[in-house]
């Protein structure tokens, strides 16, 4: 490597792994300010540290080739990684603060965009190719519909096949996970109610896992990740809720439930308190689903970024090269640890909403009207069983 | 020859940095109790581990959920 183009070089990745916070950017940017120099080279050795890091072999050369001019500003304001809180607000040549790490690796879209156009290319250091492409909003919307379409049809087109009598692996697995999921949410719902409801709750822990799960997949992008895909699933399951329960346990039974259930004229006198801190739970719940999953999907995709570019940086440090397509598999444990989590994270929100609808589900058996903030009551006679699940779950 | 301005601490981020930590520590703390307490009662009565079991991953969860929030309230205030 000539001492012209730092990128990637020893010390400049020397200097990517001990970034010094303190340092306001104008300094840093100065520094780099002759990595300007040479933008063709730094935009193709960046651009050679491509998408594939996942070893597919794309036409990640011809590709990154092409994405090498033009000027990107690659940290909008927007972003997740923007300024730190300085008051330099220049976007015009101040690079963001996350500039040398990607933010998140390509997927089809922003793939198939850089290679379409030629202005994608690394600016002041930052990466270059496909990694400058940022993925607009709507792309999380896209595929969700395409995860949930493809589901639908590739499951449409095999159930065909199955048989009652003599059934298969497949199929013998596929009920297996059905009928674990129907079990776990009678435990929840109760025998009564559990054949109206495990379809909405059984086709959200489905859907989520199949989001969250795509993350790690190469060319695939986690519309989880993302608040306000996670607020879209939240607010429909906050609407179906409500819808739900008032149609099965009628308004008043709802509206005496939110009351914190009085039983006396005394329990009376605290039902408009009650009620208010009710009214402000019944919309806190849904957001705090929506945080959950987005905030853990989110974390868990820069986890795995973070990961597969220390792989790809370590061979380059140690050995002065540029980074490599293929780096070391740093992150084999990390595959795992989100694939746990995301699993557990697709379960707690279905859970946590097939709880919310049994809470206002009217239980005849259950005469005991428990507090909101008495967790100690235990339903251990078979007469309780059915919504005891929800109780002692909802903590 | 320029007078160099000094470059001043920013106290937001620090503070931000810190409450993720209490944070962390708050939850460390909570999911310590939460999956002892799930070990004890697997001990007394192993039959129904996989029920603990359940019950112990979504107290979990709903433990972590906080620390979560936090990262996001720091994700905002550091980078928004």
């Amino acid at each position: 490597m000539n001492s012209d183009s730092p990128t990637f070089s020893l010390s400049y990745a020397a200097k990517l792994l001990t970034d010094d916070l303190g340092r306001p950017y104008l300094e840093l940017a100065a520094e780099d300010g002759h990595a300007t120099d040479d933008h063709a080279t730094d935009a193709h050795a960046s651009g050679e540290h491509a998408s594939d890091a996942h070893a597919t072999d794309e036409h990640g050369a011809d590709a990154h080739a092409e994405g090498g001019h033009g000027a990107e500003a690659h940290g909008d304001g927007h972003d997740a990684h923007a300024h730190e809180g300085h008051g330099h607000d220049d976007h015009a040549h101040a690079p963001s603060k996350d500039y040398r790490f990607p933010q998140e690796f390509p997927n089809i879209y922003t793939l198939l965009k850089s290679y379409g156009e030629t202005h994608h290319h690394a600016h002041h250091g930052k990466l270059g190719g496909p990694f400058a492409v940022h993925p607009p909003v709507w792309l999380n919307g896209a595929f969700a519909l395409f995860y949930g379409l493809v589901f639908v049809i590739v499951i449409r087109r095999i159930v065909r096949f199955w048989s009652i009598e003599k059934p298969g692996r497949a199929q013998v697995a596929v009920e297996t996970l059905f009928g674990g999921l129907y079990d776990f949410f009678e435990g929840i719902l109760g025998k009564d109610y559990v054949r109206k409801f495990v379809p909405f709750a059984g086709s959200m822990w489905i859907f989520i896992l199949l989001c969250n799960l795509s993350g790690l997949v190469p060319l695939l992008k986690s519309p989880t990740a993302h608040f306000w895909t996670a607020a879209g699933l939240a607010g429909f399951t906050f609407i179906y809720v409500q819808i739900v329960t008032i149609r099965e346990s009628g308004p008043w039974h709802v509206f005496h439930h939110l009351c914190g259930s009085p039983d006396s004229a005394i329990a009376w006198v605290f039902a408009p308190l009650i009620f208010c801190l009710e009214l402000l739970g019944t919309f806190v719940k849904p957001l705090s689903l929506a945080l959950r999953l987005s905030g853990n999907i989110f974390g868990e995709d820069k986890l795995l970024v973070a990961f597969l570019t220390f792989g790809m940086l370590i061979p380059s440090i140690a050995f002065g090269t540029p980074t490599p397509l293929v780096g070391l598999p740093l992150h084999a444990p990390i595959i795992v640890l989100c694939v746990l989590f995301s699993t557990i994270q697709a379960t707690v929100f279905s859970l946590l909403s097939a709880v919310y609808i049994a809470l206002l589900l009217p239980h005849e058996h259950h005469h005991d009207e428990h507090g909101h903030d008495d967790h100690g009551h235990g339903h251990a006679d078979g007469a309780h069983h059915g919504p005891g699940g929800a109780h002692a779950a909802h903590a | 020859m320029e007078q160099e301005v000094a470059n001043p601490v920013n106290w937001g981020l620090v503070a931000a940095a810190l409450s993720l930590g209490l944070a962390a520590f708050g939850s460390s703390s909570g999911l310590g109790r939460a999956v002892s307490s799930a070990l004890d009662a697997m001990a007394r009565q192993p039959e129904i581990s996989a029920k603990i079991q359940t019950a112990m991953i979504i107290g979990c969860a709903l433990i972590e959920a906080l620390t979560i929030y936090a990262l996001v309230a720091v994700l905002v205030v550091a980078f928004l």
